[in-house]
């Protein structure tokens, strides 16, 4: 009888043992399926929204870079015309020009440090770039016409030799 | 009619760029047609930037359309060139491109123009210049 009793409680002991067990284990697998959810979650989440926030500003800029090259094609066009004829306003705007260009330059080294963002607008940079090109040839332009060359005794003399005979 | 001239130095500026057509210039005689045909003179002469200018001798910077590549005329070429207006000629002198392989950020002092215009007035005077019609002239002709 005794026998009987004590391996009875042992038994049941054994069973309150086993659910128990079951039940953490339960618990566990529950509790890691869940962490396991918030830590998809939160990688989708960081890559996702991280990414299309970070695409979506690329897109503003390259919208934003595109815009400011046609700014500057439309300057480079007026100062083309300009600087043919206005001696005077073209040399006193020489300054202004050349600290427009360091500017755009500097615009143009920091789009290349930054490699993830230079990866995406590389093409408006390089119309940036053809742009900000045409602008320190007219700086340069204007240097060599009313400054450099009215001074050249060499040229002035093979322009005279010509002259008679072109 | 406008007479169209050109000096060795131009013909050894094109030859230079249309060496190898993967360099993609080799459209420029046709873009420097296409610019300047249906134009007389004193339009060439107001389009372009005026470097110099002697009397009736102007020295001008032309700007060329590549036809090759979307760059418009700011990464096009630029040809440098003389024009008379009272005799109607116009000498081409030498012609860079502003981008690609054989780019040229801008024709300077050390490109010695005076160099250019005793080339031009020696082969003229020799009579070693090429003369040419604009209409009718191709890439061949200069390679």
């Amino acid at each position: 009888m005794n026998f009987w009793i004590n391996l009875n409680g042992s038994f049941t002991l054994y069973l309150f043992k086993k659910e128990v067990r079951n039940y953490i284990m339960q618990v566990i697998d529950e509790k890691i399926n869940r962490v396991k959810e918030s830590t998809d979650d939160l990688m989708q989440e960081t890559f996702e929204e991280t990414a299309n926030n970070f695409l979506d500003q690329a897109n503003d800029f390259k919208g934003s870079l595109y815009s400011l090259a046609e700014k500057f094609n439309s300057l480079n066009e007026d100062l083309f015309s300009y600087t043919n004829q206005e001696k005077e306003d073209s040399l006193k705007n020489l300054d202004k020009l050349k600290s427009l260009l360091s500017n755009a330059n500097e615009l143009i080294a920091r789009v290349k440090r930054n490699r993830a963002l230079y990866s995406i607008v590389k093409s408006e940079l390089r119309v940036f770039r053809v742009e900000t090109s045409q602008l320190n040839e007219i700086i340069h332009d204007i240097k060599l016409k009313y400054i450099d060359l009215p001074n050249d005794k060499k040229l002035r003399e093979a322009a005279n030799k010509l002259k008679s005979q072109f | 009619m406008i007479e169209y001239l050109c000096t060795s130095d131009f013909i050894r500026s094109i030859n230079n760029l249309t060496r190898k057509p993967k360099y993609q210039y080799n459209s420029c005689i046709k873009d420097i047609k296409d610019e300047l045909k249906e134009k007389n003179i004193t339009q060439i002469i107001d389009s372009a930037f005026l470097l110099y200018q002697n009397m009736e001798l102007h020295v001008l910077k032309i700007r060329i359309k590549k036809s090759e590549q979307r760059v418009g005329k700011s990464g096009g070429y630029r040809l440098i060139a003389a024009a008379n207006n009272k005799t109607n000629r116009i000498a081409f002198l030498q012609i860079y491109p502003k981008t690609g392989r054989f780019k040229k950020e801008d024709f300077d002092k050390d490109d010695e123009l005076d160099k250019h215009l005793e080339t031009l007035q020696k082969e003229i005077e020799t009579n070693s210049i090429m003369k040419f019609n604009l209409s009718d002239v191709e890439l061949g002709d200069f390679i």
